[in-house]
Formats: structure tokens, C-alpha cells, sequence
């Protein structure tokens, strides 16, 4: 009987810390995503590659809208950055007038994977990146897009000085 | 990934600010993927790139072709060589370690994975295994 009551008692502190172990120490008033629950939920949305490509023309279009606007601009790049990148939207719609090359980041491996032998008008070179820790050197890219996938960084008044930084000022 | 994409990646782990570029490369593999020779993108481009962490890159992974210091001259020849390595070599396989706190960014088929989650995600299989034995003993 005690062992029971004892079992009740310990039972909703072990539920408490499971949840509470995925955001220990840096705990911030912006951690609102579970970002490992999310990177796990790209991953496995690529694995079923002609699903996935059905649901493709969202990003799409919103990716076409982007590059309209990045031609508004009077000015040719040779890198630009597309932070959070998917399966890749903003490369269909990129052409070698705007930039030479693009650079597709995103978190998830296999988004960035699945359509890796398509031929595209840019050169492309993909990287495995967290969008909330970027690894690129100050003042090292020159433009830097994202493609709905920023609603999904925990702490945006963190990250968005952060992009600024790498970010070459002309 | 090109070395030119090389040359702007840093170790990004937090508290590593100082001796965190370039990455060295060890255990590369290394393919020749052909493209049209582009030499006013390569001059736009030289200004940008951090000569002394590419050479010393280029050396790590065998290529030594390169003149130390930037020349003041650039002809035809040497674009084409630089074209060659900056753009035509691809790194496969391989990992890059940071000289500062060593943490590993492995490579495969030709994407780096700058990701950091890996120990955390061991960090928190622990705890979980914690939690459970916690529970069995009481």
C-alpha cells in the first residue's frame, strides 16, 4: 500500500522533468519550439518524396514572390544565402542574372537531399545549418533570404542581429 | 562543398570566439565536378576570400599549387588553377574540426552538417535513461 502511494506521489515529477530536460540551462522567455521535434518532423515530411513534392507549390509560390521582389533591386549578386531553404523553393526561381550562386541552409539533411540531382540555372552548394546558430564568418555573404522558415526560430529579436552581422553592409 | 564555401564557414559552438577559423579538414574526399571557367566572378570574388585560411586549407588537403600571398598579377593561368580548386573540387566526404574547441562537423556526399544538436541530444538520452531508472528504483 505505502509502495503505491508512494508511486502516485513520485509519478508527476518524473513526467515534469522529461519535458522540463529538452530545454535545461538556456531557457529563455522565446524558447517556444521544441526545434528537435521539428528538425525530426522535416526529416521524415522528405523521406516521402512524391507526397512531399504535392505540397511543394505553397513554398513555391511564395518563393517565386521573393525573387520578383530580389529583382526590384538594382544590383547582381555572386552568394546569396537562403536560410531555411527546404527542398529548395527560391533556386527554381533564381536565375544567373540575380546571383551566381546560391547557398541552401536548412536544418534538415533530408529536405536538403531530395531533389539534389536536380540541374538547376545557379550553382547551388547545400550545408546543414540551424538557423538559430549560424556558422558563416562576419561580413562574409553578401545577401541574406528566408523563405517561410523564420516562423519557426525561437528567439527572432536574437537571431535577426545575428543575420545582420554576416552579413556584408555595401 | 566547394573550398570557396569552406573559406566562410566558422566553428560556431557557443563560447568558441577566438581561433575559430578556419576548420581543418581531415579524412576528405575529394571529386572534380567540371564548369564553365567564369573569370570576372573569380575577380569579384578574390577580394572576399580569406587567402591565408584558403591556403592553408588547400595545403591540408594536398594541394599546393597555390603562391603564398595573393599575387599582384593575376594572369589567365593562375585563374584557371584557382578556378579549379575554388569551384571544380568538391569535398565528399571528410569532417571538419574546429582548432579551438575540436568539435567535429562531419561531411557527407557532399554537405556539411554544421549542426551542434548531436551532444545535446546524447545529453538529454542520458537524462531520459536517468529518469527511468529513478522511476524502476522507487
Amino acid at each position: 500500500m505505502r509502495s503505491i502511494l508512494f508511486y502516485q506521489l513520485i509519478k508527476p515529477r518524473i513526467f515534469l522533468r522529461t519535458y522540463a530536460s529538452s530545454k535545461k540551462s538556456q531557457v529563455s522567455a522565446f524558447t517556444v519550439f521544441d526545434r528537435k521535434a521539428k528538425k525530426l518532423q522535416r526529416n521524415r515530411a522528405a523521406l516521402d518524396i512524391e507526397t512531399s513534392k504535392q505540397v511543394d507549390y505553397l513554398k513555391d509560390e511564395v518563393a517565386h514572390r521573393l525573387v520578383d521582389r530580389l529583382l526590384d533591386i538594382k544590383r547582381n549578386y555572386d552568394t546569396i544565402v537562403d536560410l531555411g531553404c527546404g527542398c529548395g523553393h527560391i533556386v527554381k526561381y533564381m536565375d544567373h542574372d540575380i546571383s551566381k550562386k546560391l547557398v541552401m541552409c536548412d536544418m534538415s539533411e533530408k529536405m536538403l537531399e531530395r531533389d539534389k540531382n536536380i540541374k538547376y540555372d545557379v550553382e547551388v552548394e547545400r550545408i546543414v545549418v540551424d538557423e538559430e546558430s549560424l556558422p558563416f564568418e562576419e561580413n562574409s555573404l553578401e545577401a541574406v533570404i528566408s523563405n517561410l522558415s523564420l516562423h519557426w526560430v525561437n528567439d527572432l529579436p536574437d537571431s535577426i542581429p545575428k543575420i545582420c552581422v554576416i552579413h556584408v553592409i555595401y | 562543398m566547394r573550398l570557396v564555401v569552406h573559406n566562410m564557414l566558422q566553428c560556431h559552438v557557443k563560447g568558441c570566439d577566438s581561433n575559430n577559423f578556419p576548420l581543418r579538414l581531415f579524412d576528405v574526399e575529394l571529386e572534380i565536378h567540371e564548369i564553365e571557367f567564369n573569370p570576372q566572378f573569380l575577380q569579384s570574388l578574390l577580394p572576399k576570400l580569406d587567402w591565408n585560411a584558403f591556403i592553408s586549407t588547400a595545403n591540408q588537403i594536398g594541394i599546393t599549387s597555390l603562391p603564398q600571398a595573393l599575387p599582384e598579377e593575376i594572369d589567365e593561368d593562375f585563374l584557371k588553377n584557382l578556378h579549379r580548386i575554388l569551384f571544380e573540387t568538391h569535398i565528399m566526404q571528410g569532417k571538419m574540426v574546429c582548432s579551438n574547441c575540436s568539435h567535429e562537423y562531419p561531411i557527407k556526399e557532399g554537405i556539411p552538417n554544421m549542426l551542434l544538436n548531436e551532444e545535446e541530444a546524447e545529453e538529454e538520452a542520458e537524462v531520459e535513461a536517468e529518469v527511468e531508472t529513478e522511476a524502476e528504483e522507487d
